[in-house]
């Protein structure tokens, strides 16, 4: 066994997934709980879920709080679930998720400004227009889908800029496109999802989290859907 | 005022005498002779030829070049005195009269000493010599012929001095007294060549065919060198011979290693080239993969001016995806998975040098030559499990994909001046304009591409005074990195003191570094295996300050026992901050976080031959630590790569005039790694879907938390010159004028297991794994014409 050198202790906590979504559909936000656990303490049948977490999200200007209940979704997996609550684009949340015998988690997220286009046209086998870009969104992920199935992904990091000219192909195999979706993501979720995993063990990873007193992230994803006529 | 002017004018006129008397011996033994040594036979210049002026204390030794000069001979009819172990001594009379003479080239002729150790391994030069330089590692280049084990990689053969050490068994990327990889350079007949590694294990781009001479400073080097801080590994390539074609070829089941020398209009000429590509992975498997090198040099004398062209070309392809080796997993659960690298990367060089005797006493050097890099090395990882407990099917994705092109074209010259008393001093210059193309990109995000040039231009002189057994040197370099303001100097001292059987050695400098290196170890799903430069433009430059005491003392006439200390201070160093996710948008420059770092050491070394058996062995202690403020509070932590004991060996007996049979040891400290405490959901989202998935990821809250264990690895190597039988006659067949037959045992000490890693298996532990299970038994075939 390889002699330790700097003594370093595992550290208790839970691990959350907390995801706002602006897209005019109430309940579609959710948490996910689980807990970080040691790993000798890893065996193929237990359950990381904490399925008794007190779990609420506080509207941070009106202080207006929420309450989500813990519900066994068998297409999502076990998640915290409250259907009246619909984030608004540009408003803050701030996440606190409570335990027993675990430090308690703070997060907030902001919702970003809803995807915008300018400029959007069709030339042969490709769809091309401006994406407007704001501060409030660290990425966006862009989804033409095509008739017959299949659709075409880019992702956009925002550099800073305005705007930025995009041009997705169409492959030859596929119909004309009809509906295209951005998804924008906020920068803490950004950071979160674009965070590298190898899965090399004995490996030193930095963990990226956006919460505070535990792991995981908090962040808000705002959707924009356009039905298109080419 | 007054005082102090009476002061000065005191030391001055003081000054003036020594100066005088310093120069009254160049006064009255004003003559000196210089020239180059070659082989009769091939035309090619010798190394390591000692020089005597009979009757006299006055010498020299042949330099890389194969160039001497003696100074300060008194006239008169002289005896020159020329010797190698590998040729018959040779006398000339020269009638110098108070005349400079430029003797051009003096030709030894071989000899063969029959039993000897030394008719194997030093046919050309020495094992391992040992010149002025207070801390290089010099290996005729016939050791790896005649180490079958080394698998004819120069870099393999350079792990077995005890200034390096590594960092990962399957990186080819090694480090030397505690400084990172991307500090080390490596030329090729002085053109600096980047990521000179073939990619996951095929070692160094340098058909070992093909070199003349290898030798490595480890540090404390002179003025005359710059441009990385911690090692410069310099390969002279062979310049053909002068009136026969002759080469070696050695054909394998996936694909060959040749060389061919040959005399070319009024010049010498050498082809070399190899070719590797695995046959089963890429035919069978549908892997590509393809690792080649090939090399070229001419070379013509035009009167006292000699002209090298060199060309070098390398390319490395591969295609792999451990996937496709998994036909025999069979876990329910595991829906899908793929994990591997798609890798290109080409490499080539192109120089022009010149080496011009102007006089007897001065020599002008100069060198053009472009340089250049590219790689697109993708890493990925898609594991696809289903989830048991929410019953659904997850995917987890990672991928890197790191993009860099570095070209080079450089302009150097310098003069050197062979002054009286063995005084040289050289000066010079070199420019280097660089131009950069980098794009690191992480889990599919674009990334940020950056196009960049920059200027490195500097100059140098370097004095060197030899005071009977006293050898000082003292140099400085400045160097002004375009477009930025203002020149850095970079101070160089060492001396060398003869006492006896006793050489007491000393050296310090100040070195700096404008390029740098992402590391990218941690990140990359499959180990780190090339170097992504990028300039420190706008940033302070790598720093590295060298302290280093030696002791070199024959305990026989071929036997030298060395220890050397060193202390090296990295007061700057950069670490690219990877856990900082907005790299997507951000330039290199702007990830880089600004840390220092520390290493010290002790090497000794046995080394030379005893009787049959010659070789060496060594033994080291260091210590490497870095420091960075925003990682682990600042805290100090073991660097990778740091081995703090490290014991090797490498000996050949010569069993027979027709075999050598050869052991190499390593006994080293275990790598410092990164043992996880624990693990949590690393989650997932599909906007689409609105679905959100999982998978697990180590927490590591500590880099290099703790050491493996000891690591060690005892090989065996045969070489047999065939007098009979099949492959024999089939050199002569082919009308080879040789042939030979190499066996390797590796892994000997199999019952003592290696880890490679370790990780956790419930209700069992930890379970370390190593590649090696049982020894592997291979055997070669060449021919050499």
């Amino acid at each position: 066994m390889p002699t330790e050198l700097i003594e370093t202790e595992f550290e208790k906590g839970l691990n959350v997934f907390g995801l706002l979504r602006d897209d005019g559909i109430s309940g579609s936000s959710f948490i996910r709980v689980e807990q970080a656990i040691k790993v000798d303490e890893f065996n193929d049948t237990m359950s990381v879920d904490i399925r008794n977490a007190d779990v609420t999200i506080m509207h941070n200007a009106s202080s207006a709080t929420y309450s989500f209940q813990f519900e066994e979704d068998t297409a999502r997996g076990n998640l915290f679930f409250n259907p009246y609550f619909t984030p608004a684009e540009g408003e803050t949340y701030t996440l606190t998720v409570k335990a027993e015998s675990f430090p308690t988690i703070f997060a907030s997220a902001t919702i970003p400004q809803r995807p915008g286009i300018q400029n959007s046209s069709f030339s042969e086998k490709s769809y091309n227009f401006d994406l407007v870009m704001t501060e409030d969104t660290g990425m966006y992920e862009v989804y033409l889908f095509l008739e017959g199935g299949g659709a075409v992904y880019e992702k956009v990091i925002n550099d800073g800029k305005e705007k930025k000219k995009l041009s997705l192909k169409i492959p030859d195999s596929y119909g004309s496109p009809y509906l295209l979706n951005i998804y924008g993501y906020d920068p803490k979720l950004t950071e979160y999802t674009n965070a590298a995993v190898t899965l090399r063990w004995n490996t030193y990873q930095e963990t990226v989290t956006t919460v505070e007193g535990g792991y995981g992230a908090f962040g808000a994803v705002t959707v924009f859907s356009s039905w298109l006529n080419p | 005022m007054i005082k102090s002017r009476i002061i000065s004018h005191t030391i001055f006129k003081r000054f003036l005498l020594l100066y005088f008397a310093y120069l009254s011996p160049s006064l009255l033994f004003p003559s000196t002779i210089s020239g180059y040594v070659a082989d009769v036979e091939t035309g090619e210049t010798i190394i390591g030829v000692n020089v005597i002026v009979e009757g006299t204390e006055l010498g020299a030794s042949t330099d890389i070049n194969g160039f001497f000069v003696v100074t300060g001979i008194p006239e008169g009819n002289i005896t020159l005195r020329f010797s190698h172990i590998a040729y018959e001594e040779k006398r000339e009379n020269v009638d110098l009269g108070a005349k400079n003479i430029f003797l051009e080239t003096v030709l030894l002729v071989p000899t063969m000493l029959e039993g000897e150790a030394i008719e194997v391994v030093a046919n050309r030069g020495n094992i391992i010599k040992t010149e002025t330089d207070i801390a290089s590692f010099q290996a005729d280049p016939v050791i790896l012929r005649e180490v079958p084990q080394l698998g004819k990689d120069v870099f393999e053969l350079v792990k077995y001095s005890p200034s390096v050490t590594i960092g990962d068994e399957f990186s080819p990327l090694y480090n030397v007294r505690g400084s990172d990889p991307s500090e080390n350079l490596v030329q090729l007949d002085g053109m600096t060549i980047y990521n000179p590694q073939h990619l996951f294990g095929y070692g160094a781009i340098f058909n070992p065919l093909m070199i003349k001479n290898i030798e490595m400073l480890v540090g404390g080097f002179d003025a005359e060198y710059g441009g990385r801080n911690a090692s410069i590994l310099y390969l002279t390539s062979r310049e053909g011979h002068q009136s026969e074609v002759h080469g070696e070829f050695r054909p394998s089941i996936s694909g060959f290693v040749g060389a061919v020398e040959f005399p070319a209009g009024k010049g010498t000429a050498m082809l070399s080239g190899r070719f590797t590509s695995d046959i089963v992975t890429r035919v069978i498997m549908g892997m590509g993969n393809l690792w080649a090198d090939f090399n070229g040099s001419y070379q013509r004398n035009f009167g006292d001016t000699r002209v090298k062209l060199s060309a070098f070309f390398a390319r490395d392809y591969i295609d792999f995806d451990a996937a496709r080796y998994a036909f025999y997993y069979d876990i329910p659960e595991l829906r899908d998975y793929s994990v591997g690298n798609r890798t290109n990367a080409l490499n080539r060089a192109f120089g022009l040098r010149t080496r011009s005797i102007l006089t007897p006493k001065l020599v002008l050097e100069t060198h053009v030559y472009g340089s250049a890099f590219d790689v697109d090395n993708q890493t990925f990882l898609r594991v696809v499990v289903e989830d048991t407990i929410n019953n659904i099917d997850v995917t987890l994705m990672n991928e890197t994909d790191m993009q860099n092109t570095i070209s080079d074209v450089t302009l150097k010259a310098n003069f050197s001046y062979f002054t009286f008393w063995s005084q040289t001093v050289k000066v010079g210059f070199e420019s280097n304009d660089y131009r950069f193309s980098n794009r690191a990109s992480l889990q599919f995000t674009e990334g940020v591409k950056t196009r960049d040039s920059a200027q490195l231009l500097s100059f140098f002189i370097q004095d060197q005074v030899q005071l009977g057994p006293l050898l000082a040197k003292a140099g400085i370099r400045s160097a002004r990195f375009f477009p930025e303001i203002g020149w850095r100097m970079e101070p160089r001292i060492s001396s060398s003191l003869r006492l006896g059987n006793i050489t007491v050695k000393t050296a310090w400098g100040q070195y700096r570094q404008y390029l740098s290196s992402m590391n990218t170890a941690d990140v990359e799903v499959t180990p780190q295996s090339v170097d992504y430069y990028y300039p420190l433009k706008g940033m302070t430059p790598l720093f590295s300050e060298h302290t280093i005491v030696g002791v070199e003392s024959k305990v026989s006439d071929r036997l030298e026992l060395t220890v050397t200390g060193y202390l090296k201070d990295l007061p700057t160093l950069y670490r690219y901050d990877f856990g900082n996710t907005r790299q997507a948008i951000l330039t290199h420059q702007a990830l880089l976080e600004q840390g220092k770092g520390r290493a010290r050491g002790v090497e000794t070394m046995l080394r030379g031959e005893v009787g049959r058996l010659s070789g060496w062995v060594a033994y080291a202690y260091s210590v490497a630590e870095r420091s960075f403020p925003g990682f682990q509070n600042g805290d100090w932590y073991l660097a990778d790569g740091d081995q703090t004991h490290s014991f090797k060996s490498l000996l050949m007996l010569k069993v027979t005039p027709d075999i050598t049979a050869s052991t190499t040891l390593q006994l080293t400290s275990g790598f410092p790694k990164t043992f996880e405490t624990g693990w949590v959901s690393k989650y997932t989202y599909d906007p689409v879907t609105n679905l959100m998935g999982e998978f697990f990821q180590y927490l590591t809250p500590a880099k290099n938390n703790v050491r493996f264990p000891t690591r060690m690895f005892l090989e065996l190597g045969w070489k047999k010159k065939l007098r009979a039988g099949f492959g024999y006659r089939l050199s002569e067949y082919l009308g080879a004028t040789d042939s030979y037959l190499t066996w390797t045992v590796q892994n000997i000490l199999f019952l003592r297991r290696n880890p490679m890693g370790y990780f956790y298996i419930p209700e069992y532990g930890y379970y370390g794994y190593g590649i090696l299970s049982l020894p592997i038994v291979s055997a070669g075939y060449s021919i050499k014409f």
